[in-house]
């Protein structure tokens, strides 16, 4: 082991408490930090990418920008560097009272870790405040992002090279749990970097969770189904719906018609619940959260053993990076996805409705008063906009995008109807060599009936809560009195 | 449920500014006259506290329910369909009744405060420094990091327990064991709401009002010596006028009349006597202080005009349209002065 290797190891232990790294996770550590390469590392979901970021951050110093596309998580992604050990550590986004914004921007050199969403970093002022600190390290968290959304929804995400150029171009990390080839390159193209990217890149295949999708008839026979696996399957599990009044009717249904303890977790749980639904969760006195796919979730907990999509997501990317909840302990989990034929006009007409029409482009473009324009789809063309694009060249581009989506939805229903070599079907997606033999199984479909028990998933006994101790005795444990 | 809760707010014989719930449920800097008919409505002590409302889609909802009517001006009062659902949400839902202090404390800021407050002290009980931390404004977080440096470790698990402890032992039984359920700390989570005992017919809103309400009636016990909570509270402790307001009334106390603050601070006159109303409705000036500011002679003029009508229905344009601005500052403090002798209650200054 080399020195490097030697002190890298000691810091594991020393703040992690582990005596090894996981896949990747040195690999990466030694490109960036002995040989000093910027790296775009591709590692499957459950790898413990944020200890990479963590570690690196430590042994820089200086202050660690971590751009994060999903406000709702930052915070806990503070809350965990926090039970690291890691105090130095703040969020910056629009969530913040401005007040908050502006005391955060004052105090920059009292942090050592800064999450911010692009569209934060992006505004004026921001980006300048931050230049003036000793950036080292910049981490874009979910790079995938640049390509995914950074278009037609977040065109922030396309100026970040103007960011790592701002911070004197300080070490790079791009961290994703998917990129295809075609990804790969569009997220190398938006930096201008003395050298390339050292690509580290991981297979997508996540062999310990079971790939299984079943077609049903209909809607009530979804339901029907939904409630049987949730009461069979052992273990704690996540159902992921994409709409929060069905996510609330589900968690009502599966609460009364199974043994189940079940909570819902979206945007619209006050803090304090969504503090208790993630606490009890992780000390399993909570079997099942029925989340929505738009709600980043930040939990971290390792001995999830299955997750069900209730409704698919509008890409394999979006797929793989929840059913990678499940297994992180490198034990057994399955991934369910149940389907109906009408699933992907769903899912479709959710796609449509992101990307600005036509007419909605002529009209912004004419600047037609009094015309009620989505303000998501607004941000988008003032954008376009400003970048000197005329209503003729954001239609194309958008038409091109909307293409690019279906193309991307049409390989997701793909997945569900393919009945022989699904996890191949997956891997060639995303430019990977396939597998042969045992290590291709491992999935299913509706044409045989799922066999929980061979499934060999590991139970968790489940935890009470204090809920029924007398509040004394409750107090008294707190404080340890 | 907070379109139920809005019923509540309402009745039959009066028109109300719907606008005003919003404005006041969000927070934020308030105009006069928000203030004002906040404090008709006697909504001033729910100031932010529930900052997500949307008042004009709830208020859309119930018209097309039918549980309320709207004018012309956009006011609202309930329908005899409506007050029947007012009626049944008050026997089903929970109504707060100690929310009062919250005009002079933030109980929705002192709750994020309490919360983490209690989680770090548990942890400190168990000398544990790893633990994942509830999130809160960051600002706040490092007041309240502050404010526990501030503290011995043995006086802080010590205290914060015997207080608790005894303040609980005051409540009723079931309410002691709900509000321990909203604690969390070390190895101890806080309760999901449908794990909850209480009544079938609350939702998560009954539940958020039932914490702040039971909080705020802590704070209230809390101010009563010097303890522990009280001192936390000090970080919650809201400026009831704006710097500028609190200039302009701090020189017209000194006795400077209106005209002299305006010019030494540059200012509009009118601006000052906005500033001398804000104070009278949200420091609650007694009936006895507001009389002062009213010459005689117009009170005697408001009197024989509006004599003992109802005050949500005074025209001012009777009174004085299209005069110098300080008419109306009179015709406020006039309404206020009926208001305070009426209500008695807000004699008491805060």
């Amino acid at each position: 082991m080399s020195e490097f290797n030697a002190q890298l190891h000691a810091y594991l232990k020393q703040h992690y408490h582990f005596d090894t790294f996981r896949p990747g996770q040195a690999e990466v550590l030694t490109a960036l930090l002995e040989r000093h390469e910027d790296v775009l590392a591709v590692l499957p979901t459950g790898t413990g990418k944020s200890l990479i970021y963590e570690l690196a951050g430590r042994y820089l110093g200086g202050l660690t920008v971590i751009v994060s596309p999903l406000l709702s998580l930052m915070q806990d992604q503070v809350a965990r560097l926090n039970a690291h050990g890691i105090r130095r550590t703040v969020a910056l986004n629009s969530m913040q009272h401005p007040r908050t914004k502006f005391f955060i921007l004052q105090n920059l050199a009292k942090f050592d870790y800064l999450f911010i969403a692009p569209e934060t970093l992006m505004q004026p002022g921001v980006l300048e405040t931050l230049a003036q600190q000793p950036v080292n390290l910049l981490v874009i968290d979910e790079a995938h992002s640049i390509a995914q959304w950074g278009p037609d929804f977040r065109p922030n995400y396309l100026e970040l090279g103007r960011a790592y150029q701002a911070f004197k171009q300080p070490r790079l990390l791009l961290l994703t749990a998917t990129a295809g080839t075609k990804v790969r390159a569009d997220i190398q193209s938006q930096f201008t970097l003395p050298k390339p990217l050292t690509e580290f890149v991981y297979s997508v295949n996540r062999p310990n969770i079971h790939l299984r999708t079943e077609k049903v008839a209909n809607e009530q026979e979804k339901h029907a189904r939904l409630l049987e696996l949730v009461q069979s399957l052992p273990g704690p599990g996540i159902v992921y719906l994409s709409s929060k009044k069905q996510a609330n009717q589900i968690r009502i249904d599966l609460q009364q018609k199974t043994d189940r303890k079940v909570a819902t977790y979206h945007g619209d749980i006050e803090n304090e619940q969504r503090f208790a639904i993630q606490q009890q969760f992780m000390q399993n006195q909570l079997d099942v959260i029925v989340a929505t796919s738009a709600f980043g979730m930040g939990i971290d907990k390792a001995d999830v053993r299955w997750v069900i999509h209730y409704h698919m997501a509008s890409d394999l990317e979006g797929y793989l990076q929840e059913i990678g909840r499940a297994g992180r302990d490198q034990q057994p989990a399955v991934a369910i996805l149940l389907y109906t034929e009408t699933d992907d006009y769903l899912v479709n007409n959710l796609l449509i409705s992101g990307i600005p029409e036509d007419v909605t482009i002529k009209h912004f473009y004419r600047q037609t008063p009094h015309y009620a324009f989505d303000p998501q789809q607004l941000r988008l063309l003032q954008y376009y906009a400003s970048q000197g694009m005329d209503a003729q060249g954001v239609t194309q581009l958008f038409q091109r995008r909307l293409l690019v989506k279906r193309l991307a939805l049409q390989q997701m229903v793909q997945y569900v109807e393919i009945a022989a070599d699904k996890r191949n079907y997956l891997l060639r997606v995303f430019g990977e060599t396939e597998l042969t033999g045992d290590a291709a199984g491992n999935w299913s479909t509706q044409a045989t009936p799922l066999d929980i028990e061979a499934l060999a998933l590991p139970t968790t006994v489940p935890n009470q809560t204090a809920a029924t101790i007398d509040w004394q005795t409750r107090l008294e444990k707190l404080f340890n009195q | 449920m907070l379109a139920g809760y809005v019923l509540t707010k309402l009745n039959s014989t009066e028109w109300r500014r719907a606008k005003v719930f919003g404005n006041i449920w969000q927070g934020g800097a308030q105009t006069v006259s928000t203030s004002f008919w906040g404090l008709v409505y006697d909504l001033l002590p729910e100031t932010g506290l529930f900052a997500s409302v949307e008042i004009e889609k709830i208020v859309k909802s119930l018209q097309r329910q039918g549980l309320i009517a709207r004018d012309e001006h956009g006011l609202v009062q309930l329908t005899a369909k409506g007050a029947s659902a007012q009626a049944e949400y008050v026997t089903t839902h929970y109504v707060p009744e100690h929310l009062s202090i919250n005009q002079s404390y933030d109980v929705k800021f002192f709750q994020e405060l309490f919360l983490l407050a209690n989680q770090t002290i548990s942890e400190l009980a168990y000398s544990n420094a790893q633990f994942y931390p509830y999130q809160i404004d960051l600002r706040a977080q490092w007041q309240l990091k502050n404010w526990l440096k501030g503290h011995s470790r043995e006086v802080l698990i010590k205290q914060w327990y015997l207080e608790l402890q005894t303040w609980l032992a005051t409540l009723p039984n079931a309410d002691a064991q709900l509000f321990t359920q909203m604690l969390f700390g070390h190895d101890v989570t806080n309760a999901l709401f449908s794990e909850l005992p209480v009544p079938t017919t609350w939702d998560e809103f009954d539940w958020q009002v039932w914490q702040l309400d039971h909080l705020a009636a802590l704070m209230t016990h809390s101010l009563q010596s010097d303890s522990l909570i009280k001192s936390l509270m000090t970080l919650a402790q809201r400026a009831l006028l704006s710097n500028s307001a609190e200039q302009s009334v701090t020189l017209w106390q000194q006795l400077q009349s209106v005209n002299q603050v305006a010019q030494g601070r540059r200012i509009k006159p009118n601006t000052v006597r906005e500033h001398i109303l804000q104070a009278a409705i949200l420091q609650r000036w007694s009936a006895n202080e507001i009389e002062l500011l009213i010459p005689a002679s117009e009170q005697k003029v408001l009197a024989d005009l509006y004599g003992d009508a109802e005050i949500t229905t005074w025209d001012f344009k009777a009174y004085a349209g299209g005069k110098d601005p300080r008419y109306f500052t009179y015709f406020r403090l006039y309404q206020l002065l009926q208001l305070a002798t009426k209500r008695g209650a807000i004699d008491v200054r805060v």
